[in-house]
């Protein structure tokens, strides 16, 4: 080896030259190698990292005046309306030729749930279950008068709330044909708290005002009204007879199912987070223990993902098991419209109190659920969607894990909307899903839905990384084909060129295999020393390239030190660092073994040629 | 005792487009301190014959014969290595390695150790009238008659008592020629070494103890 590595260097401007080239060409090959390698990576971890979210919301044929009047109404001045749709779509119309899903679409039902009372005590909870600001009273004026001029009335009795005076003040201002109210004679109304104005809100200056027990009609699963409701008047006079009329029955069973609702916790049953938009959005993000998994979803298992402000309040951990009582289905809306995020104001708008037989609903399902995971909440104003469909104290379960038919139970059915309805699309095929969706669905379906995508930036972060990856193509090309080139002329003139001295070798007696070493080792051992050196500059350069931020997925407004859905990213980042060395181990190793077999190659066949040949040459 | 000879030996040069027979069923022997010549024309073989006895090429035909035994229960290369040593008339010195390196360099592959091998190539380069000569020079830097020298101290370094010139004279002066042969000769009359020398010039066979001639591939004429 020593004669070997003296006779490359008796030619030192050829060595030299072959030296820096090949040293430079593995730089460039192992940093476009790696660069590669590590983009391919993030493209990758990027590619599970985000998801592809599509939301479904099924436009109103019109709009129409609600006739009725609210507090709403009157403290806004503005005329409300409800939205009016000529046929309700299901999620079923997206099923079309070419329509490729992660998750199909997907329209969710939550439900009203009863829990036993250790974990709902009102001990237990942040706001009291009860307020003063709903009730239903028996009462008697202490004079008489028109219903829509404030008057100061004797509370008899309280059928529903936490009221505790002995009188009250009340105004029928949102009844069209209000009743004259006489002293002495008793009277009975579901009323809140309001005020004329906001001012007069803020001023203490407050009255209740009667407000028509209405209850929504129950639907079957087709969505179809088993009835038209329970519309009574405002205020309703209470006779002897009264308490035996089907009215009174109404109104026990109105305030029974107030107090049960206000017992209540919303549960809503998914197919998978990935399809919830909040998640999506990392709006909401776990804090405790794990998410549910496909499997578990898929399996409809017993477990659930629970608020971690409730399982704090309740007294409730991972692991533990709670046993949730379903009562009530509700097919129309996200369970925050009627239980709320940040402020539990349920009762109030509680479709589906009463059935179509003019009772609560009961119980049709019931299992202990493992609470698997806690999750928490950013409550960012601005959010695209917000935490649309998360309300304040809710359970996530799978929906295949409730087993039982809630077609008895079904309180409120409406059309699609972004936080009830949503699927999951490939990463980057929201072009072709449109286009698909254009080809195959009617356009009179089409003018009633509008879809909405959001892939969390995904197409503009992986299109800053392909820009990269084809960057860091290039150069490994580069990198690979100059290395051939300079390891094919390094052999051609080290090897193919010295046929010569190896047939004054062999005549001097060499045997072949020392005439292999003489030759191989040599050039083995230059090739070894510029590919490391090579190998050692381009993970310097590597450094220096990531520090760089060439795609601009690492601009952030804010800190994400403490964000807990920012670390798993890092960490992702951090496997796919440590997965670029082993390339600084395996290219070099791969150019050194090729130098060495090529030349072998290159040597065997210089030793076949005749010595006679070669020596009088 | 022949110390070498060649018995009923052919040999074929097989090209891509024709053969060429150049040796003929060839026998003769050489003996230790005696001087050869083998001449005769160009394509008469002599060469070939040469390099048949020196193993460098596995003769179509025939035996190699080295001190009794055949060259095929020897091996070529021991038989390169241990009996013979060749030198050419384009010298085949190693053009990267300086002229003392050239002349280690058969000590070397026989694995004598480097610091004998470094004092002994010295004492052959003065041997052969290159002591005053820079032993770190490259062939290249020398002239034809002392590159030819180097030639002749790298075949010295060898054990081999039989050498093998092939026109060791061809590329060189009459007076560096002159100067070579007489290397040679005293190499036979000193040292007892069998030497075998291809050669054109007559003047050169009529100095050896026996010539022998070459033409058409076949041994014509042992004067």
């Amino acid at each position: 080896m020593k004669n070997s590595l003296k006779q490359l260097l008796r030619t030192p401007m050829k060595t030299c030259l072959f030296f820096l080239l090949m040293t430079a060409a593995t730089a460039l090959l192992v940093l476009g190698a790696n660069l590669w390698a590590q983009t391919q990576a993030q493209m990758d971890a990027v590619e599970k990292q985000f998801t592809t979210l599509g939301t479904v919301e099924q436009l109103p044929d019109y709009e129409a005046p609600v006739k009725t009047k609210t507090l709403d109404s009157l403290w806004l001045g503005a005329e409300e309306t409800e939205s009016v749709y000529g046929t309700v779509y299901d999620e079923s119309v997206l099923d079309f030729p070419g329509a490729a899903y992660v998750h199909g679409p997907e329209k969710r039902t939550y439900y009203a749930a009863l829990l036993p009372e250790e974990y709902t005590a009102p001990e237990r909870q942040d706001t009291p279950p009860f307020n003063g600001s709903r009730c239903v009273i028996e009462f008697t004026p202490l004079e008489s008068g028109r219903a829509d001029r404030r008057q100061t009335v004797q509370v008899n009795r309280v059928l529903y709330g936490t009221y505790s005076g002995d009188e009250m003040k009340l105004c029928d201002m949102l009844s069209e044909n209000t009743v004259n109210l006489e002293a002495g004679k008793r009277y009975l109304a579901y009323a809140t708290l309001s005020a004329e104005s906001l001012q007069s809100f803020r001023a203490g200056d407050m009255f209740f005002v009667p407000q028509s027990i209405t209850g929504t009609p129950q639907v079957d699963a087709e969505g179809n009204r088993l009835n038209d409701g329970v519309t009574l008047p405002t205020i309703m006079e209470v006779t002897p007879e009264f308490y035996d009329s089907e009215t009174w029955e109404i109104v026990r069973n109105w305030a029974q199912a107030l107090y049960t609702r206000w017992q209540s916790y919303p549960v809503l049953a998914a197919e998978s987070l990935d399809l919830l938009p909040s998640f999506h959005e990392n709006t909401v993000f776990l804090s405790a223990g794990r998410e549910i998994t496909d499997a578990e979803f898929a399996d409809g298992a017993a477990v659930c993902m629970v608020s971690a402000e409730f399982a704090r309040s309740a007294g409730l951990a991972v692991g533990d098991r709670v046993p949730l009582s379903l009562y009530l289905a509700n097919k129309a809306e996200s369970p925050q419209w009627e239980f709320g995020f940040q402020v539990q104001w349920r009762g109030g708008r509680s479709p589906g109190l009463l059935n179509a037989a003019g009772e609560p609903y009961s119980v049709f399902f019931e299992q202990a659920y493992e609470i698997v995971g806690l999750y928490d909440t950013f409550r960012l104003a601005g959010s695209k969607n917000g935490t649309g469909e998360i309300a304040r104290n809710m359970f996530i379960v799978p929906t295949a894990s409730v087993t039982a038919s809630d077609a008895e139970n079904i309180g409120a059915f409406g059309a699609m909307n972004r936080y009830t309805t949503s699927f999951q699309i490939p990463n980057g095929t929201i072009d072709e899903y449109r286009t698909a969706y254009e080809q195959n669905v009617p356009e009179s379906v089409r003018t009633h839905l509008q879809l909405t995508f959001d892939d969390n930036g995904y197409s503009k972060v992986v299109g800053g990384l392909e820009n990269l990856r084809t960057a860091a193509i290039i150069l490994f090309a580069a990198g690979l084909l100059s290395a051939l080139a300079i390891l094919v002329l390094l052999l051609y003139f080290f090897i193919v060129k010295q046929k010569k001295r190896t047939a004054i070798e062999r005549s001097l007696g060499m045997s072949k295999n020392q005439c292999r070493m003489s030759l191989v080792s040599g050039v083995v051992v230059l090739s070894a020393v510029a590919v490391i050196l090579g190998t050692t500059a381009s993970t310097v350069l590597f450094d220096k390239v990531q520090t760089l931020d060439l795609t601009g997925q690492n601009e952030h407004t804010f800190s994400t030190e403490y964000s807990l859905w920012a670390r798993d990213e890092n960490a992702v980042e951090t496997e796919d660092a440590a997965d670029t060395g082993v390339l600084e181990v395996v290219i070099p190793a791969a150019m050194i073994l090729l130098t060495a077999g090529l030349s072998v190659i290159l040597v065997n066949r210089s030793l076949k040629y005749e010595l006679i040949e070669m020596l009088n040459k | 005792m022949a110390v070498l000879a060649a018995e009923n030996v052919s040999y074929t040069y097989q090209s891509k487009y024709q053969k060429v027979q150049a040796l003929k069923n060839v026998s003769c022997t050489f003996e230790a301190g005696k001087f050869y010549a083998i001449i005769g024309q160009s394509g008469s073989g002599k060469t070939t014959l040469l390099s048949m006895l020196a193993g460098l090429g596995t003769p179509s035909e025939g035996e190699i014969i080295v001190n009794g035994k055949t060259l095929k229960e020897i091996g070529s290369e021991r038989h390169r290595r241990e009996n013979v040593t060749v030198i050419y008339q384009s010298f085949n010195l190693l053009p990267t390695l300086n002229i003392l390196e050239n002349v280690m360099y058969p000590m070397q592959i026989s694995k004598k150790p480097t610091k004998e091998a470094k004092i002994k190539a010295k004492e052959l380069l003065s041997s052969v009238g290159l002591g005053d000569v820079d032993p770190r020079k490259l062939p290249a830097m020398l002239s034809g008659g002392q590159q030819q020298r180097v030639a002749i101290a790298r075949a010295l370094a060898s054990d081999a008592k039989v050498i093998l010139a092939d026109e060791p004279t061809g590329n060189l002066d009459t007076e560096n020629g002159k100067v070579v042969i007489d290397l040679l000769k005293k190499l036979v009359k000193d040292e007892n070494y069998c030497v075998i020398v291809v050669t054109h010039d007559l003047g050169i066979a009529a100095q050896a103890d026996v010539v022998y001639k070459m033409q058409d591939g076949r041994l014509a004429v042992e004067c």
